[in-house]
């Protein structure tokens, strides 16, 4: 009777009728907003707007660091997020959760915690500085740490869980088979996880391209080294007050861009199936 | 009453447990064997409560099946071999290689100096010990062609060569048109039959079977059961069988071997070990009643196969039969007797008072009412011969003839089981034309009697 019970298909969309009324809110919470702001476009200055050398220049930027940002993330994303996964239950908490931290930490917070890292004053900025002449705040290199420091929780946390859920069990197997620990590493602990690092890599580097707050404090407003997409904005709208239109204009061409990249990345994932 | 019946049985296995003394001293007589076995392992793990105290010797190309109930240890013994758990103290040896070793009572000072080895842990890649569970674990991002060829790869071999003996294995699983296809796109059977050829493929000097049928459904199961009987034999390959089922055992194993709380307590050839159970758990698998005794008189040998003789019960009761001490020939994989096992005799005479079994099939148990009035089904526990109570065993004036009170009746495939209150656990099996006849019920008084002609008996230690 219990296997009968198990097999009937449940019926789609029994939910009851009063959640839709919040669900509704939400969806209009997340989309009207971006909806507004198309309809404030005046269209007629986007392609100056755009175009300008200014825009240009925060644009490549921008998709520098957060590209460059989102292998480093990758690099040691990749390792941490498998040690946590195989670390015991006790461990891989700590270790969990010290990993959310900058992710609900507010970036500004981030910012300055870096700054008091790695400034000509901070514990490890000062070594740096007497010992090799290295200073890093206000430079693009300080750009992509900030921005790593934000979007790796993103990358970590998917991954790990993707490993967590494909289990040791295929690895034990590949290792009766002879094949030694980094055979499994890259011939079966990888290739399962493959979903999990995508997704992963996807909010891993919007996180970053979006990232403001501890690149503003960190890696200042520099024109051309440190000023970002989201920084661009927000000069552009705070500055002489003239151009928000122009900053409107940025922020539509940052919507695209990250449109267009979680469109690449989800054509990438789906050819292999 | 169960309960009489176990501890009488437990008395018998006691006796007939094959324990040689767990002398641990494999490294050096392996290293001067000339016949190194596919894999001799003297185990000693604790896990918590339990102890597992196994030593097991597989011949090249035999293959041992390892039954015991849930809980016997035999997943625990897997895993010690695949080196997925460390020893306590023991020896684990492939084909002459020391795979692990730990001396008894390493950190006292007991260890005599000279005597001590170091201790070895192969990791479980290094060993050369496939696995094949009841789940084919297939990897589902590589094609069943490319999961052949891992082991092979892994191991060094050339893509190409690696390709070529996987699609020679597809064919011998007869799956040569699925090279290309995905895990995902594999029924269950078919899964389990690439499955078995990975693990082949990579040419383990053992071969380690957790319950590979258990997950089939019944068309598939004997199909699977053939084609690894058949791979084993093409290749040669040693195994160690663990299972839940007969059958798997029967069509397999030249050998079985019986684990009961961390300990062997039968091992022998496999029609041997099932043709004459000396445990209630390999009585049950074949499905017989099996009641321990010491012999009434005389001498039970093996060249007197025909002798009628008898047993005394623990509860006085007297049991005729006949010897049943001849030759089984054993059949090895292929299907011909082997000569060794054929020329053993099936076991050493028993004299009067040793220690012996008799074993008669349920349906050879005859049932009749030995009253018309009939007692409530609730006042059968109440009844004189409830568990506990001293009372002398009821058996009439004649031997093989009991009196009992009806407990259950559970349906069996082809007719339906009588389990009654007798103390040694005497099960009947009836038609349900017979049950109807009888108009048996829980709580009836009934008279169960076996022929002589029906009761093997046989010594407790083979």
């Amino acid at each position: 009777m219990s296997s009968a019970l198990r097999h009937t298909p449940v019926a789609p969309g029994k939910i009851p009728r009063l959640l839709y009324i919040p669900a509704v809110i939400g969806l209009a919470l997340l989309t009207l907003p971006i909806l507004g702001m198309f309809l404030r476009v005046d269209w007629r200055t986007v392609p100056s707007a755009i175009t300008s050398p200014e825009a240009v220049s925060a644009l490549l930027l921008s998709l520098k660091t957060a590209s460059l940002a989102t292998v480093i993330c990758l690099i040691v994303g990749i390792p941490l997020a498998l040690v946590i996964a195989r670390s015991s239950r006790r461990l891989g908490g700590v270790l969990r959760a010290v990993t959310t931290l900058p992710l609900v930490l507010p970036p500004l917070v981030g910012g300055i915690a870096l700054l008091y890292l790695l400034g000509r004053n901070g514990l490890l900025g000062a070594v740096l500085d007497a010992g090799f002449g290295i200073r890093i705040p206000f430079t693009t290199a300080a750009v992509v740490i900030a921005q790593s420091f934000v979007a790796l929780p993103f990358l970590v946390i998917s991954v790990e869980g993707a490993f967590r859920t494909a289990g040791i069990r295929f690895e034990s197997v590949a290792a009766t088979l002879g094949a030694g620990r980094w055979t499994v590493f890259r011939r079966i602990t990888l290739p399962l996880v493959t979903p999990g690092i995508l997704a992963g890599t996807v909010l891993c580097f919007a996180r970053a391209l979006g990232e403001f707050g501890a690149t503003a404090l960190f890696a200042g407003n520099a024109a051309g080294v440190t000023r970002t997409m989201p920084l661009a904005i927000y000069t552009a709208f705070n500055g002489a007050g003239v151009s928000q239109d122009s900053a409107v204009a940025l922020s539509l061409l940052l919507v695209v861009v990250a449109i267009v990249i979680l469109l690449l990345m989800r054509s990438w994932r789906g050819a292999p199936q | 009453m169960s309960g009489v019946a176990h501890t009488s049985v437990r008395a018998g296995t006691g006796q007939s447990a094959v324990g040689e003394s767990p002398e641990r001293e494999m490294i050096a007589t392996v290293t001067e064997d000339e016949h190194a076995a596919a894999l001799d392992a003297s185990i000693l793990v604790r896990r918590g409560d339990f102890v597992l105290d196994v030593r097991l010797r597989v011949e090249p190309g035999e293959i041992v099946a390892l039954l015991g109930p849930n809980g016997c240890g035999k997943s625990t013994f897997l895993h010690a071999v695949a080196g997925l758990l460390p020893l306590e103290s023991g020896t684990v040896t492939t084909a002459g290689r020391v795979l692990s070793h730990r001396d008894v009572g390493r950190e006292g000072a007991k260890a005599g100096p000279g005597r001590s080895h170091p201790t070895v842990q192969v990791e479980p890649e290094h060993r050369g010990i496939g696995l094949l569970g009841q789940d084919p674990l297939l990897f589902p991002h590589l094609s069943a062609m490319e999961n052949i060829a891992f082991g092979r790869r892994a191991q060094g071999v050339p893509k190409a060569a690696a390709r070529r003996e996987s699609l020679d294995w597809l064919q011998a699983v007869q799956l040569p048109e699925f090279s290309e296809r995905r895990p995902a796109q594999l029924s269950g059977g078919q899964q389990q039959r690439v499955a078995i050829a990975r693990a082949l493929a990579a040419h383990p000097s053992l071969l380690l079977l957790d319950e590979p049928m258990a997950a089939l459904d019944v068309q598939s199961a004997p199909q699977i059961r053939l084609l690894l009987r058949e791979q084993l034999g093409r290749s040669g390959t040693a195994a160690v069988l663990v299972t839940h089922d007969v059958l798997d055992a029967i069509v397999l194993a030249d050998r079985i071997v019986i684990l009961d709380d961390g300990r062997i307590v039968d091992q022998g050839v496999t029609t041997e070990v099932l043709a004459r159970p000396r445990n209630r758990f390999v009585a049950d698998l074949v499905g017989v009643n099996l009641v321990t005794g010491v012999l009434a008189s005389g001498e039970l040998t093996a060249t007197d196969p025909e002798g009628n003789t008898a047993m005394r019960l623990s509860d006085g009761r007297l049991l005729q039969g006949h010897a049943s001490a001849g030759r089984v020939p054993a059949r090895s994989r292929t299907g011909a007797p082997s000569e060794k096992s054929a020329e053993a005799p099936a076991g050493r005479p028993a004299r009067a008072g040793g220690v012996v079994h008799g074993v008669f099939r349920p349906a050879a148990v005859r049932v009749e009412r030995a009253d018309v009035i009939r007692e409530a089904p609730g006042s059968a526990s109440a009844a004189p011969s409830s568990p506990g109570a001293p009372e002398a065993p009821r058996f009439l004036a004649v031997d093989n003839r009991w009196a009992a009170t009806v407990i259950a009746l559970e349906p069996v495939s082809g007719g339906i089981r009588i389990r009654t209150d007798d103390p040694a656990g005497i099960l009947a099996e009836l038609t349900a034309v017979e049950v109807a006849a009888l108009d048996l019920e829980p709580g009836c008084c009934v008279h169960l009697s076996v022929a002589p002609g029906d009761v093997a008996i046989h010594p407790a230690t083979p």
